[in-house]
């Protein structure tokens, strides 16, 4: 029998809930209480000391329900839970439930022999049959499935306007946004008559199936309702964060129809079929019978996650460069249905009440899901059904033992190979682009799913939808695929090859001639040169850098490369991971190394630190490595020792002002004193320069321009930093424009100092790459950006077309009006494509 | 740099319950204010608890001493204050484990994974109106100060000065954790009671570890 402990301040009315509950049930329980402390326990207050041991009384297998009053009773039971053994800890429960009620509630349910799931749920819904009866409670939350029903005090009515409705992405954003704030609020589509539910889990809301036009309810439940609706409003007028994003060109047409392949991502591909069996090996399934086997299959469900959270993270880290922010979003929403608390819930009942082991409860689970998906009416939201199944086959593999690998080989492919495979998933294109493959047939897929954005992301011919034609794949020789048509040739004819064949040299010889034109260096129309160099965290950035035309590497991410250490990293270990980046720099391409940057919001397994209530604004990057002396130093020593035999210049990341880059320059000062004297080859000076990404480092400019050799302008955190608005908020992303006036001031004062001072500046955020941004650096005076591999080619050709002088004329008497960052973006376009008109004029006359 | 041994952490304590004892109307002045006027006379009864067992604790290893103060604090003071306190020394005492000395580097350590377990207890950030206000600066101070090579007597002096910002800081603050919290708004304009005690642990530190 499920065992009770009831706790108060005041021992008297511990002891008088506890004889309450016992009349009231009248039967055989295994209750106790403890409150009270001091002598005589006659004080207020509560005892940990004495929790546990009633605890201790109570106790058996079947597990512990704890009810308190409030305050330190919460903490003390908390402290109390902890004395206990893991085993025992993980029987025994906590509740909110109120005392009176709960007590009563939980004792029904247990005296019946309740499990203790069934117990706490009793004792948490123990307010609804006093609240129908009291009537105080608003009527709308009456219609709320399942558990206890807050009051509901504010409602909001809205229609949504998404075109794809409240599909993942747009859900995401609003959890997340909710989730800041105390309290509940519920959604309900009243178009479709659906909910209302939870807004705290991603499939409860996207099961809503809202739609555009749908009219959508919230239910909130909030001490303070205000800025709740005051946010959810802002999120519904900025399209939940899908401001300004139209779907991608040509890809929204309903795709219905399975029965043909159809195009995703453009470009010709010829060679040998392979035939990827992304199915995990059978998946094992065996009854769970006693409770701590289920705890056990729980606890190993929860680390399989959390791994496949892991390294889903760093695969979408590593590929971030190559990725849109619109893109990377949706990886955001696929993230939260790893962690999202309905699923869970489901997947831990389905363990404990059915019996199911994890693997088995789990892939049930995700399966359903997975299916309710397909069922969608949009074709957009039905593509998401495999964003369910790669998390279900994702957590599988770590889950299964003897798991089987995504069956790929280690070496890249001898001659060109097409992989065929049910989607493409951000596991396998990582996998995809290590081994040089040719292209990627999908079975199933749509045009927006995953596995369309990555093919595109990563310059990759694909084609999807090409299910029916499997029996015929498998027995295939030879496959060609034209994905810009959508095309698909199964041991294609002798003439069809050899017109693909040239096409595919007509295709290359064009790519090859952008590529080349990108090999040379970009001059402006009025003959300024401008360097354009590469953003890279690998060897093989670094390569596709080279391959693109990078004249240098303006930013080297160090992060990506100490993700991969369990443990601090010493400084032979570091010395090799960076030796073996940065090989294909052929000691010949100068690499800007940024210290490794690090802090709160992204931290690693090592150089721990106490969570902070502001990441963005804790100890970060420099900040960081002054804090830890010890492997800042070792850090330095790697880096001048990596500087003897390539051309390293270093970045200090997160500079707020000149004592860190003196504490810095001394440290850097004292360890070639050290290497020298143990005869270690190394290069010291090299260029210090600093990253300017903080409001302050821009305001010092001219203090700091005397100790730096460089400066670099990080226009993602300055302009967070700037606009006071975090990165991720969705309601905020009309304050998330690197191109906001305030942005454009601050850089131009630090572009102005460094030319004075004669600086060299650069520019690498995000924004360096974006054509309708371009043309305001380019006037403001820049003339070095590092922007993603895959832009060079874009960047260089736009800069060709351009007339700097006239730009920064034409900026100079606009620049103290802009008002906004659409202002910004207008007067660019509207430049831009003068300019270009005026470009095509001219080479048409030549 | 000298070491603090066993016996100046068990003067420590001393110093803290003669510091308690002497401001516990003070301190059940200011929690009448914003919370329920007990926590002068919880961390009294508490810290009395602990010199009563003055035998045992003042010849033990400092693990031991810091784990039979948590324990003493946890069934006797019986506010908040008694798990979060008893909490940090119990966190503290498994840093410090046998050893009868510690280095101000140690002890700098010990103090930070008290820290990390209060925080865990009463899930409290800065500028929640709690002890954390007072404590975390501190800490920071404190180790700040020991890794940039001062004194200890520097060190901990830094830290009673940023013990007391932090405590000042709490002023205008609205509580947000905690009984003061059911106050809101009318929580601001009065000191918190928990970053107050607080001040007088770096004090009593400062007075007795040098």
């Amino acid at each position: 029998m499920v065992g009770l402990v009831l706790v108060s301040h005041s021992r008297p009315v511990a002891e008088a809930v506890a004889d309450l509950v016992r009349r009231a049930i009248n039967s055989d329980l295994q209750l106790t209480f403890s409150g009270g402390v001091g002598e005589d326990r006659t004080e207020l207050g509560t005892d940990a000391i004495e929790i546990q041991e009633a605890i201790g009384t109570v106790y058996s297998e079947d597990g512990v329900l704890v009810l308190m009053d409030m305050g330190s009773a919460i903490l003390s039971a908390e402290t109390a839970r902890e004395f206990l053994s893991p085993e025992q800890q993980a029987k025994v429960r906590l509740t909110s439930a109120p005392l009176v009620e709960g007590g009563i509630a939980a004792a029904v349910q247990a005296q019946l022999g309740a499990s203790i799931d069934e117990v706490a749920k009793a004792a948490l819904q123990s307010l609804l049959p006093k609240q129908d009866q009291v009537q105080d409670v608003s009527p709308a939350a009456e219609s709320v499935p399942e558990g206890s029903a807050p009051p509901v005090n504010e409602t909001l009515d809205v229609t949504i306007q998404n075109t794809h409705g409240l599909h993942l992405r747009p859900a995401a954003n609003l959890i997340r946004t909710l989730s800041k704030f105390p309290g509940e609020v519920f959604v309900e589509n009243r178009t479709a008559k659906r909910g209302p539910v939870r807004a705290r889990s991603l499939v409860d809301v996207t099961r809503l199936q809202i739609h555009q036009g749908d009219s959508v309810r919230f239910l909130i439940s909030a001490p303070d309702p205000k800025p709740v609706i005051d946010s959810i409003q802002a999120l519904v007028d900025s399209h939940f964060g899908e401001f300004g994003q139209p779907a991608p060109p040509g890809e929204t047409s309903d795709r219905t129809d399975d029965s043909r392949p159809f195009g995703v991502s453009r470009g010709i591909a010829i060679g040998r079929p392979l035939l990827l069996d992304t199915i995990v090996a059978a998946i094992p399934s065996y009854a769970v019978e006693s409770a701590p086997d289920c705890t056990r299959e729980i606890a190993e469900l929860r680390s399989a996650i959390a791994t496949a959270i892991d390294e889903f993270d760093s695969r979408i880290g590593r590929l971030r460069p190559s990725l849109h922010r619109h893109d990377l979003d949706v990886f955001d929403a696929q993230r939260m249905i790893f962690e999202d608390p309905t699923i869970l819930n489901e997947v831990e009942a389905k363990i404990r009440e059915e019996h199911l082991n994890a693997a088995a409860a789990w892939h049930a689970v995700l399966s359903r899901y997975a299916a309710d998906q397909e069922k969608a009416d949009d074709p957009y939201l039905r593509a998401r059904a495999a964003d369910f199944r790669e998390v279900d086959r994702t957590v599988l593999t770590h889950l299964v033992d003897g798991k089987k690998g995504s069956g790929l080989p280690e070496q890249p492919f001898a001659e060109p190979t097409l992989l065929i495979c049910e989607e493409l998933t951000p596991t396998l294109a990582e996998e995809l682009h290590r081994l040089s493959v040719a292209g990627v047939i999908q079975l199933g897929g749509g045009t927006t799913s995953h596995g369309a954005i990555l093919a595109r992301a990563l310059s990759l011919p694909s084609v999807g939808g090409a299910r029916k034609k499997l029996d015929l794949l498998k027995a295939a020789q030879r496959v060609a695929i034209s994905g810009s048509e959508g095309l698909l040739w199964i041991d294609p004819p002798a003439d069809i090859l050899s017109d693909l064949v040239s096409r595919q040299q007509l295709e290359r010889a064009e790519l090859e001639r952008a590529l080349q034109e990108s090999h040379a260096q970009a001059i402006t129309r009025d003959g300024n040169s401008v360097q354009v160099g590469a953003n890279a965290g690998s060897a093989q950035d670094i390569s596709s850098a080279r391959m693109n035309g990078a004249e240098f590497i303006g930013l080297f991410r160090s992060e990506f490369l100490f993700q991969n250490f369990d443990r601090e990293p010493d400084e032979a270990q570091q010395l090799a991971a960076y030796r073996e980046a940065l090989a294909p720099s052929a000691k010949s391409l100068p690499v800007v190394v940024r210290l490794l940057d690090i802090g709160g919001d992204k931290p690693l397994k090592f150089l721990s630190q106490p969570k902070e209530a502001n990441p963005f604004l804790g100890v970060r990057g420099i900040r960081l490595l002054l804090a830890n002396p010890g492997f800042f130093r070792v850090h330095l020593r790697a880096i001048l020792r990596l500087a003897d035999s390539f051309l390293i210049r270093l970045l200090i990341p997160m500079i707020t002002d000149l004592s860190e880059i003196l504490a810095t320059r001394n440290l850097l000062d004292a360890v070639a004193v050290e290497l020298t004297n143990e005869n270690l080859p190394h290069q010291w000076p090299i260029p210090v320069g600093a990253m300017i990404e903080t409001p302050s480092a821009a305001l010092l400019i001219d203090q700091l321009l005397p100790h730096l050799d460089f400066v670099s302008m990080g226009t993602n955190d300055l302009t967070q930093y700037v606009l006071c608005a975090e990165r991720g908020s969705a309601a905020l992303a009309p304050f998330s424009d690197a191109l906001h006036p305030a942005v454009l001031r601050i850089c131009d004062q630090v572009v102005r100092a460094a030319q004075k001072h004669g600086t060299k500046v650069s520019i690498c955020g995000e924004i360096a790459s974006d054509p309708e941004a371009l043309p305001i650096w380019l006037g403001l005076g820049l003339r070095e950006f590092s922007v993603a591999a895959g832009a060079i080619p874009a960047v260089k050709s736009l800069i060709r077309k351009l007339d700097v002088s006239r730009i920064a004329a034409q900026l100079a008497t606009r620049r103290l009006s802009f008002a906004g960052s659409t202002e910004v973006r207008t007067f660019s376009r509207s430049l831009t494509s003068e300019q270009e008109a005026a470009a095509d004029e001219i080479s048409s006359r030549s | 740099m000298s070491n603090i041994s066993a016996a100046q952490f068990f003067a420590w304590i001393e110093r803290y319950a003669a510091h308690i004892a002497e401001q516990k109307d003070y301190l059940t002045q200011l929690d009448a204010a914003i919370g329920d006027a007990d926590h002068g006379a919880n961390m009294h009864r508490g810290f009395q608890a602990v010199l009563a067992k003055k035998d045992d604790l003042q010849n033990s290893d400092i693990g031991a001493l810091f784990k039979g103060v948590a324990m003493t604090l946890i069934s006797t003071v019986g506010g908040a204050s008694g798990a979060l306190y008893g909490t940090f020394f119990l966190q503290a005492s498994t840093m410090a484990g046998t050893k009868t000395e510690l280095t101000p580097g140690d002890f700098a350590s010990v103090l930070e994974k008290g820290l990390a377990g209060i925080v865990l207890r009463g899930k409290a950030a800065i500028g929640d109106k709690t002890m954390v206000d007072a404590l975390q600066p501190a800490i920071k101070a404190y180790k700040r100060s020991i890794d940039s090579g001062e004194s200890l007597e520097q060190a901990l002096s830094k830290a009673v000065s940023a013990a007391e910002e932090g405590l000042k800081s709490t002023v205008p603050l609205v509580a947000r954790k905690g009984r003061a919290s059911y106050l809101g708004e009318r929580s601001a304009g009065h000191p918190d009671p928990g970053a107050t005690s607080t001040v007088l642990l770096f004090r009593s530190a400062a007075e007795s570890l040098t």
